[in-house]
């Protein structure tokens, strides 16, 4: 039996959905992220003038949140915060920007308590389930912006090599943009039908449609990019090829790139596969297609290193570390993208689709896929029928003591 | 055990295994049957989401049901341990005793149990993993929980009046022309009689025992918290008859 195209991808949407931060959550992390950010506001920093920026980078921003895998098993969420204090870097060190964001944190007791030891580049407060009912790590960059023109996004972040601290370059908020107009066509698509479902299936959180925020809405590009990055989890939870993961910035720069407005996620992601597959050959340090080669995403350079460039930021390489192992990184992400082929994409048409629980549990974890199952049809026949309950006047659920 | 009352729970079982049909019967054991396996539901409530999942449970059923609610238990893991309404021996808290009591009172069937008690509770328990938050809301821990039921049902304002109410069904069942217990001065009669008639027919002594002092529980707490004495918390008469039921150690039988 094969599965029709259009039930595949409501099925891969639903396990994208598993994987996402839940509106609640969004919510809770929001708030939190809020707090650190009136914190840090009211602290002193010697010679800063005008207000501190706190806003979220990464997946957060991008709306391609994942659930971490850390060894196999479900884990929190990573939330990534710039706090921007508006310094100038020709007046100030690196090392006490980010001290005196630590030290700010430090003077708040509940902070102190969840504050980890100091990272490379960033502060990270850790809200454990138990304590919080939350369950998510905070990671605070303490930046300055690196620019003096009006609108200019650039910042300055620090980085720590033992006691040594540096600047190193960064645009979090020109990423954001760039990202935003790759999916603003698609997001304008499905953007009110979508805050309506969150308003109607989140209606403990949300008064109205308006208070759902529009960052919670997610394209196919955005679903496919979740997608990805849990089969990235799944494929390298392994010791020996963890270490060679490609970094979720590459993952989502490429197929943001490639992503050409598809309205489902299924078309997207095949696209996206095929785009990334027509680049294999550079492993063997042939030729690729002419059309591939004149986008210049994935490149080799004459001295062999690969060439991934930050969209805003030509100069930053993301895949500056492929060459080293023998081109490790570079073989095992393009045997990951073959992999997703298999895995993913010819699914559907097998003959055989029965064992579509042991191989999605497998691929995408249990959790987020189980429920999602009866959508492919093949459950039906080996699971018992699910009898239907109206649920009138139930009982709250309550304990002894 | 008379068997015409085992030919009941076996034909309610039957009901139970024809409507789950991933349950099966297990076997029994010092007067409790076990039924597990996995319950699917595809679970709808109000507005909201309807949810379809499995769970694997299961069910310790008393032959003393429906004096005796079977107890239930999730043993597939999927409920996380943290969850707050799970006893320690890994039952399901499917509610306050005297509310679950309630939902069964009509129509006393094991299926019904299933249906109106362990379906709710599993799909709380996917709605509020899901959202953070709990559909029907949660009730209050330990004695509280009880005491916030009974202001509730009957509409009343405080623990005190919720004593005096249960002190009235513990101690003298259900008696038409008494004053009613609430504090109004009206009789049961015109007063909370279709309330108190119900709850005297759904308790048991044991179930009422526990409540009263539950109830008792939360009193005396809060006259601690106010630092009154209880003899002063409470009006004399109730006082009275609260150190009449304790030390007395009176259980009145419920007829």
């Amino acid at each position: 039996m094969t599965v029709n195209l259009s039930k595949y991808s409501e099925f891969l949407d639903h396990v994208a959905r598993e994987l996402d931060i839940p509106p609640s959550k969004f919510n809770d992390a929001v708030n939190r992220y809020k707090a650190v950010g009136t914190w840090l506001d009211a602290g002193v920093y010697a010679g800063y003038s005008g207000d501190l920026a706190i806003y979220p980078q990464g997946s957060f921003r991008l709306g391609t949140v994942v659930r971490p895998l850390r060894n196999g098993v479900e884990a929190e969420y990573d939330i990534d915060l710039v706090c921007e204090i508006p310094l100038n870097k020709n007046f100030i060190e690196p090392r006490r920007v980010k001290q005196s964001v630590g030290d700010r944190l430090k003077e708040n007791r509940r902070y102190e308590k969840l504050l980890k030891s100091e990272g490379k580049r960033c502060w990270t407060l850790e809200y454990s389930e138990e304590e919080d009912g939350v369950g998510f790590h905070l990671d605070v960059l303490p930046a300055i912006p690196d620019s003096e023109l009006n609108g200019n996004t650039d910042i300055a972040i620090t980085d720590r090599d033992g006691g040594l601290y540096t600047w190193s370059a960064s645009n979090p908020k020109g990423y954001g943009a760039w990202f935003d107009e790759k999916n603003a066509t698609a997001f304008s698509r499905v953007q009110e039908y979508q805050r309506a479902v969150i308003f109607r299936q989140a209606s403990a959180v949300y008064a109205s449609i308006d208070e759902v925020p529009n960052e919670l809405v997610r394209t196919p590009l955005q679903r496919s990019i979740q997608l990805l990055k849990r089969y990235r989890d799944s494929y390298f939870n392994n010791p020996e090829r963890t270490k060679y993961a490609p970094i979720s910035i590459i993952i989502t720069t490429l197929a943001a790139h490639f992503y050409r407005g598809e309205e489902d996620i299924y078309t997207a992601l095949t696209n996206i596969v095929r785009q990334l597959q027509g680049h294999t050959d550079l492993v063997e340090g042939k030729r690729i297609a002419v059309s591939l080669t004149d986008l210049g995403l994935i490149r080799r350079q004459p001295d062999g290193t690969w060439y991934i460039g930050n969209p805003v930021n030509p100069e930053e390489n993301f895949a500056d570390r492929w060459h080293e192992d023998n081109h490790a990184r570079a073989r095992m992400f393009f045997d990951w993208v073959s992999s997703i082929n298999v895995d993913l994409l010819d699914f559907p048409h097998q003959a055989n689709t029965s064992n579509a629980n042991s191989h999605f549990s497998r691929i995408l974890g249990a959790s987020a896929v189980t429920a999602h199952l009866g959508i492919l049809g093949s459950r039906d026949e080996v699971r018992p029928q699910r009898r239907k309950v109206q649920i009138a006047s139930p009982a709250k659920p309550w304990r002894p003591n | 055990m008379a068997t015409e009352l085992i030919d009941d729970i076996s034909k309610q079982i039957v009901e139970l295994l024809d409507a789950y049909c991933g349950l099966e019967y297990v076997g029994i054991k010092d007067e409790i049957v076990t039924v597990s396996g996995v319950l699917s539901f595809e679970a709808f409530y109000e507005g909201l989401e309807p949810i379809s999942e499995s769970f694997d449970v299961e069910l310790g059923i008393s032959l003393d049901f429906p004096t005796v609610l079977p107890e239930v238990k999730e043993v597939g893991g999927q409920i996380d341990s943290k969850y707050e309404h799970v006893f320690t021996n890994g039952t399901l808290c499917l509610g306050i005793p005297i509310e679950q009591r309630r939902i069964m009172y009509d129509n006393p069937t094991i299926l019904r149990f299933v249906d109106k008690l362990v379906v709710p509770y599993l799909y709380g328990y996917c709605y509020s993993v899901k959202y953070g938050s709990h559909p029907f809301g949660e009730a209050a821990h330990g004695s509280q929980g009880i005491a916030d039921y009974y202001i509730s049902s009957f509409n009343l304002r405080n623990c005190v009046e919720a004593l005096s109410v249960v002190c009235f069904l513990y101690e003298f069942g259900y008696r038409e022309n008494d004053q009613c217990p609430c504090g109004s001065d009206l009789r049961v009669s015109e007063c909370h009689k279709t309330d108190l008639l119900s709850f005297y027919e759904i308790h048991t002594v044991d179930t009422l025992s526990n409540d009263f002092k539950a109830i008792l529980d939360v009193c005396i707490y809060r006259s601690v918290e106010e630092k009154i004495a209880l003899k002063s918390f409470l009006p004399t008469s109730l006082y009275n008859r609260v150190l009449f039921l304790t030390t007395e150690g009176v259980i009145r039988n419920l007829q």
